[in-house]
């Protein structure tokens, strides 16, 4: 619920020593592969997410033609092919990081080829800045999980419906107005908390040392790396095998009046156990991780009905899923460009 | 508008406890699922007889509401866990100030939806027993079982109210001189599903509507009498809807149909999967002996039966194990005249004419995945699938000229193994193509005997007019 707290504050929290907190982690880590990452604004990186998918009723060759092409891209950190989806057609869900000025117009155009002939499948994206992260235990009894998506989750989003204007907009981003420009060595930071949110100044000299840019006084990347902690990097928990099994991904096209439906989703979003949430303007993807007893027809069937003609709403179960495939590198490449934009001869000495 | 719940004002002349729950709503097709949802509460409480609920639900017949979503309140088990879905669906209507005609929709379908429930060994036991042995007394089933009769008995009743459980028969229309027939489509772009929906519910000899929400493929089922001229024009008039209303469509013929279960598979708890329906694909291994006793093919008009023996097999679909008097009852509501000994004999005539396929029917088990699958494929392929079929958890197939139709009822553990397998079959030579369908919210079918309300019965048998089957006519 609060992935910042360190062991010390939950050991507190908790009523409990810290050698329990300690030792209860650890066996989180072994059972769970519990971690705290970071979400970073990408564009502070000059680095956008393009998220969606392509869709074939029956050609399931050319998706396997386009997954494959996906899977080469360096910067596609996410597919998931579809085992089966409410509208009974075939899938590929698909996330990148793309670099704003070197890449992604040359991925868009790639995206839109395989729209047209002879691979004709229909492909639908949009980019964010990012995806959100939730993790929501009330349905957790230590063992199982008990969700109720019937008929009171349809009735509850109905009556929701009609008052999405007054939902709270998402909560605002971290704002870089506190931390000034990034230098590059901020930049080699943030690639080192995006893959741990309690990463240490060890992590980070030894990541700007990889750049070949120098290392600043310990106290002073102390400092900035706990500033940039709390103000540009927000924590999520990320786990495993929880009882978890059923990775649904709900696609949402959204037509309606200031986007009616999604904000009517994104409102229920923070209760479900586990879930993702990459939002555009028209596009938005759910990516749930549900237990094997929710009946994901019957589930689709309900945000339909909600949906009415204001939105196509798809469900797809999901394997041969490539989540969360290392950033690391693509955020180091962009690092390296930020490098040789702002110093030419560090760069130099860099490369 | 939506009125005060103080201004109810019910179709039908009785009173419940629950009326202050009921929302007052202006929309004639709401106010139909609440007056269903209203008898039944009534007939639970004791408050109407179930004559008097059998009056009614021929009378709701008549609503337009009834031919989209056929529900006949008077046939529902009386249950408590039942009437305590729908009594909470209905709080939380008006927790929500929900009036609209879907959530209603919703709220009486979600009340359906059999829930798991714990299932006592004993029961498992009768269940299995009854699900091979359909048609055997309870005395056989406790003789084979090794406990009372009355164990049997309180085990029945108990499935029945936990599980939904249901004595039936499928029926060979044909030998009636009645066709059936399924046509699975795809709505041409801009074609609207209400407006399909409504026309095919029209149609005076549609038996069923499948609409899915969620895509643009559904289905129907039709049944009438006739000979070929009358065969050919139906099958006319859907030729001339192909390229307007319908993008695709494949009319099926019926010529068999089969049912099967498998509850060995489940151990009370968990289901397994049975590894042998793999070798589906694997044509080099012979597929499983098809059980006469599970399997029904359809062998044309049959001599001595008449409409009346119709109707009467129409009730045994309904309750497999109704006797002799209570279908007379029932028959003489209906305002037809009969001795419970005519009952008899033509329940007699109609058994010893082989063209009955008894079943039990039940749910709350774990199977809460279902799909259909339209397989058009070759004659070996189908004798293939429908072996392979009888090692499903629960499955029905309705065997056509074209292939089958088949819906299989699965736990969500298994859902993506076993849609994913039946799908590749499209991959084998001989099987022209399979279109899943989710069939979520599936609303039942319309009783053969108020379908034949529209045919005109003579000493030859049924008959209608070929002009009156031209269901373009109803979808322009």
């Amino acid at each position: 619920m609060r992935p910042w707290l360190r062991p010390a504050a939950l050991s507190e929290d908790l009523g409990l020593s810290r050698s329990a907190v300690s030792q209860l982690l650890r066996s989180l880590v072994r059972k769970t592969g519990f971690r705290v990452k970071g979400l970073l604004k990408y564009p502070l990186l000059d680095m956008t997410v393009v998220f969606g998918w392509a869709q074939s009723e029956d050609d399931t060759a050319t998706l396997g033609k386009f997954t494959r092409w996906l899977q080469s891209r360096p910067g596609v950190y996410a597919t998931a092919r579809s085992a089966l989806t409410s509208m009974m057609d075939n899938r590929v869900y698909f996330e990148a990081l793309l670099h704003r000025n070197r890449e992604l117009s040359w991925f868009l155009s790639q995206l839109r080829r395989f729209a047209r002939k002879p691979y004709l499948l229909e492909v639908l994206f949009e980019t964010s800045t990012g995806p959100q992260h939730s993790f929501y235990l009330a349905d957790f009894d230590g063992s199982s999980w008990n969700i109720n998506l019937s008929f009171r989750f349809e009735a509850a989003m109905s009556a929701a419906r009609d008052y999405t204007d007054i939902f709270p907009e998402s909560e605002d981003e971290p704002t870089s107005a506190t931390v000034g420009s990034l230098t590059p060595a901020d930049l080699a930071t943030l690639t080192v908390l995006e893959n741990s949110y309690f990463a240490t100044y060890s992590d980070a000299a030894a990541e700007i040392r990889l750049h070949g840019i120098p290392v600043p006084p310990g106290r002073t990347l102390r400092r900035r790396l706990t500033l940039l902690r709390k103000s540009l990097v927000r924590p999520y928990v990320f786990v495993r095998d929880i009882g978890l099994p059923e990775r649904v991904i709900v696609s949402v096209q959204d037509w309606s009046e200031g986007r009616r439906i999604t904000r009517l989703l994104e409102g229920r979003f923070s209760q479900f156990p586990y879930a993702r949430l990459l939002s555009g303007n028209q596009l938005s993807l759910f990516d749930l991780s549900l237990p094997a007893c929710v009946d994901v027809a019957h589930f689709a069937q309900s945000l339909v009905r909600l949906a009415g003609g204001d939105a196509q709403i798809c469900a797809s179960v999901t394997e041969d899923r490539i989540v969360g495939k290392e950033l690391l590198p693509v955020l180091r490449q962009a690092v390296q460009l930020r490098i040789r934009q702002t110093s030419p001869l560090t760069a130099r000495t860099a490369s | 508008m939506v009125l005060d719940s103080d201004d109810y004002h019910p179709i039908y002349d009785f009173t419940t406890p629950y009326d202050h729950l009921i929302p007052a709503v202006d929309d004639p097709a709401a106010q139909f699922y609440l007056e269903v949802i209203r008898v039944y509460l009534a007939m639970c409480e004791g408050v109407i007889s179930v004559r008097k609920a059998v009056e009614i639900a021929q009378r709701l017949r008549e609503h337009p509401e009834f031919a989209k979503h056929p529900v006949d309140p008077s046939i529902l088990p009386v249950s408590a866990t039942l009437k305590a879905k729908l009594i909470e669906n209905l709080e939380t209507l008006q927790r929500y100030n929900l009036y609209t005609l879907d959530a209603i929709k919703s709220a009486y379908s979600f009340a359906f939806m059999v829930t798991d429930a714990p299932l006592r060994p004993v029961d498992l036991r009768v269940l299995q027993f009854f699900s091979e042995n359909p048609e055997a007394t309870n005395y056989d089933a406790a003789e084979a079982l090794n406990i009372v009769p009355r164990t049997v008995g309180r085990s029945i009743q108990s499935l029945r109210e936990r599980h939904g459980l249901r004595f039936s028969y499928l029926i060979d229309t044909t030998a009636f001189g009645i066709h059936s027939f399924m046509l699975f489509f795809k709505l041409s772009d801009g074609v609207r599903w209400s407006d399909v929906e409504s026309g095919l519910a029209d149609f005076p000899f549609t038996r069923s509507i499948l609409r899915t929400t969620m895509s643009e493929t559904g289905y129907a089922s039709f049944l009438f009498p006739g000979n070929e001229n009358r065969v050919h024009a139906f099958e006319s008039s859907i030729n001339r809807l192909v390229g307007r209303v319908f993008e695709q469509v494949t009319l099926h013929s019926q010529i068999g149909m089969a049912r099967t279960t498998a509850l060995s598979l489940y151990d009370g708890n968990r289901w397994a999967f049975p590894e042998q329906l793999e070798s589906v694909l694997d044509t080099s291994v012979p597929p499983p002996r098809i059980d006469s006793n599970r399997t029904l093919w359809c062998g044309g008009p049959k001599r001595g039966l008449s409409p009346l023996d119709f109707v009467i097999a129409s009730q045994l679909r309904i309750d497999g194990r109704a006797s002799a008097r209570k279908i007379r009852d029932n028959l003489r509501l209906m305002g037809i005249d009969m001795s419970a000994p005519s009952v008899a004999y033509s329940i007699r005539k109609i058994r010893e004419r082989g063209i009955m396929l008894p079943f039990v029917a039940f749910g709350g088990v774990g199977l809460s995945t279902n799909f259909c699958f339209e397989i058009v494929c070759d004659e070996s392929w189908k004798q293939r699938i429908l072996g392979f079929s009888q090692l499903l958890p629960s499955s029905f197939a309705y065997l056509s000229d074209h292939g089958m139709i088949l819906w299989i009822d699965v736990p969500s553990m298994h859902q993506v193994r076993y849609y994913k397998l039946f799908r590749s079959l499209e991959n084998e030579n001989g099987v022209h193509f399979v279109q899943p369908i989710m069939t979520v919210g599936l609303s039942g079918s319309r009783p053969m005997d108020d379908l034949s309300r529209h045919w005109n019965a003579s000493d030859r048998g049924w008959s209608v007019d070929p002009s009156v089957l031209d269901l373009s006519r109803y979808l322009y």
